[in-house]
This record gives C-alpha cells, sequence and structure tokens, in this order.
C-alpha cells in the first residue's frame, strides 16, 4: 500500500510541476520583455 | 390592528427613519447606477432615430432576426464559452484533486498557480498578444527551439487558430479561478463519507463518482455558474488580441454590442442586442441551478 | 451645537462656488497616438512658449479617438476645444453639426476664406459637402500615400520602377523567389500590407480598387463594389498576400512600417509621415536604399488615397476665439514649415516648393503630385460602418474563407443593407 502511495505521490508532484510551469512561464516572459530596453 | 403590520411586525414610524436614512445613499447609487441606466436602455433599445425624429417601435429587434453578423457573433460566443468552460473545468477539477492531499510543498504549489488569475484580464491581453506574434513572439520562438516549424503557426492571424488562441489565453488566466473554488469544496467533505467507502471495499474511480462528486455539487454548481456568466460576456482580451479578427473570427457579442455603439453610434440597435444577451444568460442559469440543484 | 452646523454649512456655501478663472489661458486638444501628431504636439509646446497659453495634450490610440471625440462632441461637454479629425471621419462630424463653421471666424479676422497656399486636394476635405460646402476645418497633416520600394533590391534583379501593379507584382515574385536567405539569414518578402479588418484593409485596398477601374459607388449612389473591376483588384491584392509575410491579415500601420524599416520587405504602400523614420538610424535599417514614388497604375492612373489629418473645433468650445488663434498660427506658412522640418508633410504648396525643405526632402515633388491628384474615401457619415463591413470581406478574402467574388458580392449586399438603414 505504501509503495503504490509513494508511486502515486511523485505522479502528483510531477503533474503539479507541469502544470506551474504552464502558470509562470507567460509571467516569467512578461518580465523579461519588461526588462527589455527595445524589441530590435 | 391591521393584518399587514401584524404581518411584517412593523416597528412604529419614527423607528423606521434612521434605517431609512442609513440605507438612502445606497438606494440613491443603485437607483442612479443600475435602475435608471437599465430602464434608459429598455427606453432606446424601443426607439429608432430617423430624419423626422424618434419613434417608438420594435425595429430594433426585428433587425436581430436578418443581421448575420449578430447570429454569427452569438454562435462565436456560444463555442468560445463552451470549450472554455469545459477546458477549464476538467483542469481545475483536476488540479484541485492533485492538491487536495498532504503533499510537501502545498501551499507554495497552490499560491503559485493561483498567479494567472490574479493579473488584469487587460494585462493578459497584450502580454499573450506578445508572446503570439509569429515573428518576435517567445510561443513560435520556443516551438523553433524545438525544431516545430512555426511557418503557419500565425496564431491571431489565422482564421483556423485564432478562436483556439483566444479561448487558450481565457483558459491559461481563469483555470486557477475553477481550481481555487473546487478545491476549497473538496476539503469541505468530511472524512467519514471517504472512511465508510473504504470500509465498503470501494475503488477510487468509484468512490469518487458517488462521494466526492454528488458532495461537491454545491461548489461545482457556483464555479460553472460565475464562470458561464463571465464567459457569455468575454471582452477584454480578445478586444486586445485580434479586435475580432481576422476577418469577424473571433468576433463575440460584446465586441460586436461596442462596435454598433461606439463606431457606428446605434446605441438603440446595441441596447436590443444587450438585452437579448440578458435574457439568455438568465435562462441558462436558471438551468444551471435547476439540474444542478435537483436532490 | 447650532453655531457648528452654521459653520459648517458657510464652509461647504463657500467651497461651492467656482473656482477664480486661472489668468492662464488653457485650450484642450485631442490628438492620435502615432507619428502623425508628433508635429502638433510639438507646435503645441512652442505656442505656450510664445504666448503663455497653455494646451493640454489628450491623445489616444486611433480607434478610441474617434470614439472619444463623437461621444463628447455629440454630449456637448466642450471638454476639446481642438481635435484631430481623420478625413474619412469628417462627413460623420460634420453631419451631426458639432462643428464650428470658420467663414465667420475668419472673416472676423479679416479673411474672406482659407489661404489660397492650402493645396486644393486638402482644403476640400474640410468642406461639408465635400469640396463645394462651408469650411469646419484646417487641414495640418498633409499625407497622401506612396509607393514605398527597395530601389537596391531593384537594382540588384535588374528590375524597372514599378509604373503598374502588374510590374508590383513581378517584382515581388522575383524577389520573394530570389531572395529567400538574405545576407543576415533573414527572409525578405516581395509586399507587406495592411490587411487588418477595418480600416487598416480598406486603407491600402482602394487605391488597387480604384486603379482597376472599381467604384464604390456609382453615379445614383448604388454600391458596386462587386463590378468585374473590383474583384480583379481583391484579385490583385491575394496575390500580392502570397509574397507578403505571414499573418499580413493581421498587420497595421506597426507591423508594416517594421518590416520596412527592418528591411524584410521590399515593396508597400504608406504614409509619408513615415519617411522620416526611414533615415533615421535608430530605427532603419535601409538608410538610403528606399525609393518613394507614386502609386502604380492600372486601367486606369494610380491614384494615391488621400488621408489628411484635419484639425477642427467642436461647436461648444468654451473658448472658440482662442483655439482659432491657435490653429490660424499652426497653420500659418512658418509655422508649418518648422513642422515640416521636424517631418510633418505639410499641406500649403509654396511648402513643397520651399527650396530648404526640398534639400531635406528630396521627395516633395513626389508627395505634391501625390497630394494634388488624390482622391479621398466615399464622403459619407455613415463611412464608418461601411469601412468596417467592407474590411471584414476584404480580411476574410485574404485569409481564404471567402472567395474574392463570393467576398465582394456579400461586402456589396452588407452596404446596400447599411445604406438601407439610413434612409
Amino acid at each position: 500500500m505504501k509503495r503504490i502511495e509513494n508511486r502515486f505521490n511523485f505522479f502528483r508532484i510531477l503533474c503539479l510541476f507541469v502544470a506551474l510551469l504552464f502558470a509562470l512561464a507567460p509571467v516569467y516572459w512578461m518580465l523579461t520583455i519588461a526588462l527589455k530596453t527595445e524589441v530590435d | 390592528m391591521p393584518k399587514s403590520r401584524r404581518f411584517f411586525n412593523a416597528p412604529a414610524k419614527r423607528e423606521l427613519l434612521l434605517p431609512a436614512l442609513l440605507i438612502a445613499p445606497a438606494m440613491a447609487v443603485l437607483l442612479s447606477l443600475s435602475i435608471y441606466p437599465l430602464l434608459y436602455s429598455v427606453t432606446i433599445s424601443l426607439q429608432q432615430e430617423t430624419a423626422a425624429g424618434i419613434n417608438w417601435t420594435f425595429g430594433n429587434f426585428a433587425r436581430l432576426a436578418s443581421d448575420s453578423f449578430f447570429w454569427t457573433a452569438m454562435a462565436h460566443t456560444f463555442i468560445y464559452a463552451a470549450a472554455a468552460l469545459t477546458c477549464e473545468f476538467l483542469l481545475g477539477l483536476g488540479l484541485a484533486l492533485l492538491l487536495n492531499s498532504q503533499i510537501r510543498g502545498r501551499g507554495l504549489f497552490r499560491a503559485s498557480l493561483l498567479v494567472p488569475m490574479m493579473l488584469p484580464t487587460v494585462v493578459v491581453g497584450v502580454v499573450w498578444r506578445l508572446m503570439l506574434n509569429p515573428d518576435f513572439g517567445a510561443i513560435n520562438g520556443t516551438l523553433a527551439r524545438f525544431g516545430i516549424s512555426t511557418e503557419s503557426l500565425t496564431w491571431t492571424a489565422s482564421p483556423r487558430l485564432a478562436m483556439l488562441s483566444v479561448i487558450a489565453v481565457d483558459v491559461w488566466q481563469w483555470t486557477p479561478f475553477v481550481f481555487l473554488v473546487l478545491l476549497a469544496g473538496l476539503q469541505a467533505i468530511p472524512q467519514e463519507p471517504y472512511e465508510a467507502a473504504l470500509i465498503d471495499g470501494s475503488s477510487r474511480w468509484q468512490t469518487f463518482r458517488h462521494v466526492t462528486l454528488p458532495l461537491l455539487k454545491p461548489a461545482i454548481l457556483i464555479v460553472l455558474l460565475l464562470r458561464t456568466m463571465d464567459l457569455l460576456r468575454v471582452f477584454d482580451q480578445i478586444f486586445i488580441l485580434t479586435e475580432g479578427g481576422p476577418g469577424f473570427a473571433t468576433e463575440t457579442i460584446s465586441l460586436y454590442i461596442y462596435r454598433t455603439a461606439f463606431r457606428f453610434f446605434d446605441f438603440g440597435y446595441a441596447a436590443a442586442m444587450s438585452f437579448v444577451l440578458l435574457a439568455l444568460t438568465n435562462v441558462i442559469s436558471v438551468i444551471y441551478i435547476r439540474f444542478l440543484s435537483h436532490r | 451645537m447650532r453655531l457648528t452646523v452654521l459653520f459648517a454649512s458657510l464652509l461647504l456655501f463657500i467651497s461651492c462656488t467656482p473656482n477664480q478663472q486661472s489668468t492662464r489661458k488653457q485650450l484642450t486638444l485631442a490628438v492620435t497616438n502615432g507619428v502623425e501628431s508628433d508635429g502638433l504636439k510639438q507646435a503645441a509646446l512652442e505656442y505656450e512658449q510664445q504666448t503663455g497659453t497653455h494646451i493640454n495634450i489628450a491623445e489616444f490610440p486611433y480607434a478610441n479617438l474617434f470614439e472619444k471625440e463623437l461621444i463628447d462632441l455629440k454630449a456637448r461637454t466642450g471638454a476639446y476645444d481642438l481635435i484631430m479629425l481623420d478625413d474619412p471621419w469628417f462627413p460623420k462630424f460634420a453631419n451631426e453639426r458639432v462643428l464650428t463653421d470658420f467663414t465667420p471666424l475668419l472673416q472676423k479676422r479679416g479673411q474672406a476664406g482659407p489661404d489660397a497656399d492650402f493645396v486644393e486636394a486638402s482644403i476640400a476635405v474640410c468642406r461639408h459637402p465635400y469640396q463645394t460646402g462651408a469650411l469646419y476645418a484646417l487641414p495640418y497633416v498633409g499625407n497622401s500615400q506612396l509607393f514605398f520600394y527597395r530601389k537596391d533590391l531593384f537594382e540588384k534583379h535588374v528590375l524597372k520602377a514599378p509604373a503598374t501593379w502588374n510590374e508590383v507584382l513581378e517584382a515581388a515574385k522575383t524577389i520573394h523567389e530570389k531572395e529567400t536567405s538574405g545576407a543576415n539569414g533573414s527572409k525578405i518578402y516581395g509586399y507587406v500590407m495592411r490587411a487588418e479588418q477595418g480600416n487598416a484593409a480598406v486603407a491600402d485596398f482602394m487605391p488597387i480598387f480604384w486603379a482597376y477601374g472599381g467604384e464604390m459607388f456609382d453615379a445614383g449612389g448604388k454600391p458596386t463594389v462587386n463590378s468585374p473591376q473590383g474583384i480583379a483588384a481583391l484579385e490583385l491584392m491575394l496575390e500580392l498576400g502570397k509574397y507578403s509575410p505571414p499573418g499580413y491579415v493581421s498587420f497595421n500601420a506597426s507591423e508594416v512600417g517594421a518590416h520596412m524599416l527592418q528591411g524584410t520587405a521590399a515593396m508597400s504602400i504608406n504614409w509619408p509621415a513615415w519617411l522620416s523614420s526611414f533615415s533615421d538610424p535608430s530605427k532603419s535599417k535601409v538608410i538610403g536604399k528606399m525609393e518613394f514614388t507614386t502609386l502604380p497604375s492600372a486601367d486606369k492612373p494610380g491614384q494615391a488615397e488621400i488621408g489628411n489629418w484635419l484639425i477642427a473645433i467642436p461647436r461648444d468650445s468654451q473658448n472658440v476665439e482662442a483655439a482659432m488663434d491657435f490653429l490660424l498660427w499652426a497653420t500659418s506658412a512658418e509655422q508649418m514649415k518648422r513642422s515640416a522640418e521636424r517631418g510633418n508633410p505639410p499641406t500649403r504648396k509654396s511648402l513643397f516648393r520651399d527650396p530648404e525643405l526640398l534639400a531635406k526632402y528630396p521627395t516633395y515633388p513626389t508627395q505634391l503630385r501625390s497630394l494634388e491628384s488624390s482622391r479621398p474615401r466615399p464622403r459619407t457619415p455613415y463611412w464608418n460602418e461601411i469601412e468596417n463591413a467592407f474590411g471584414i470581406f476584404l480580411s476574410k478574402a485574404n485569409s481564404g474563407e471567402l472567395s474574392p467574388a463570393d467576398a465582394m458580392n456579400q461586402a456589396n449586399a452588407e452596404i446596400e443593407k447599411i445604406l438601407q438603414r439610413a434612409r
């Protein structure tokens, strides 16, 4: 039971990381655009 | 004693003065900013201006029948709402289920996942417009780095992809909201039903279907209702991303109403369209409430 | 207690009296956000230095400027004393009778009418009805379209200067095929245009439409965009689209400007207000490589579309006389010359022939030719709706959703509906 639980937990965290990536990547890009002086 | 007095248990007249005065400012605001404009809209939707003067007529509503732009815009709005709602609901539910357990960093995940919905819609629109730019944008840039050809991926300029792009932006921004409400709903469910289900030997899926979902119904109702009302009214993101284009492909009803009112200055017709939208939203809300609160 | 109430109400009463009119005069000017208003904004600053009258500048993007101005003028708030108008908007404003007639104001100052030095085409669009009616505005930005092309690429591929639209198409095809990998690794497109639905698409399409003999309305006022000539013109636009950057279907002025300045496109229609950016080292990668000429012909001689920015005074402005003083000062030959030196295309004939300006802007003779033979978009108060509908169908044709014939037929039907509602 515990091994299945651990594997499931790992899967959860992986999914959450992917979701986090999608949620925050545009915010990161937005900051980099804001900090650039001129788009060449 | 008069029957009405008894029924409302009304205090003497003098005691009503203070409460009335306290409500008065709020009532004034409500009347002037909500009721009066509403009544005014009804008035102008029933009027048409001609060279001779102003006539009272149902003409604005009759015009709806033959206006193909109106029906296309309606269709676009519904497609947009249905697609965005489905994606947001499924993703939001998934995220809520994932975070409804004692994993490490739970608080951090929850806080970070909420960021998109905290940005103003206008900002989101502008940022995504820049990112979706086919030549200089981050999306195509990243895809190119993975070796994917981006020649035909013109996102907001492509009639096929434009609708998809605006839906994607909405899903990105509002899934966290659905996630938040559903998570709160999940955490409000007590442990007993779960324990009972475990004892009865039900599988994961069965537990989900027969324990979780029914107990989550109120939260689901609220989130679907709120999102639907918002999606039917969508304006900001689409206006900034595509302005309704290319060639009307992403024109939703709010955009069309805005254009009619402020570019063509036909306020009567715009008011008539707004009422149709209002009526539809009401009908849909009633359907939701009936359907989902049915025991 | 009673004393407090008395005192408080006295204070309230005093604060309600109107403010003293500040001795410094103020005018509010509504301008568009773009290169076209740079000259005017500078002129406003100089006016303040010279006369002490402060001019508040309210700047809006093109799309919003129209709404803001029309809403304010119809609501008669008098918030603006001077407004910039794109000439296609003028008929609507004049029709709504919210502009001040200039003739009495000019007569008060000893002038019978506008200066004869103004280019006729520019003054004509300031009159309601067109050309013959009373004067309600003065032209400030003398924009009329020019054709921009890369003479270095033309020389390289031994192409002659494009005089007809067929030659443009041939040249676009050649350059597109041969310049697939430029020296800096980027592709060069044969042509670039504005095709975003609405004002952008229509503005870039009309010259082609007219050159092919298309007319929006016939002599009786019925829409005829779906004539064989009109459809042929749209077909040419689609052909040019094949050699344009992908995504051109939603391009507007900034994207077209960016492509031309970066050197990634070889030809385009554009406005003279962009000329100065081409010789600006901080913006242009193609300094000295561009050539500007009048618009190509097809069955009819090429006619530029006029796109002057006019300045009018709302009827309900509180400072009509002061506003007129500023306007006459700003449109005087001396001030317009200074504005021209900063890149603003003038609207006075004498300035187009001025030797000092000619030395700085060798394209002036071309611009004057373009302006004098230019043609305005149809002068109807329903232009906004017509442009919107027409623009949608042009965009649909360009994105492949409708065939050229279908697009024009549907556009024609839609314009017909708009005119019928007007009756």
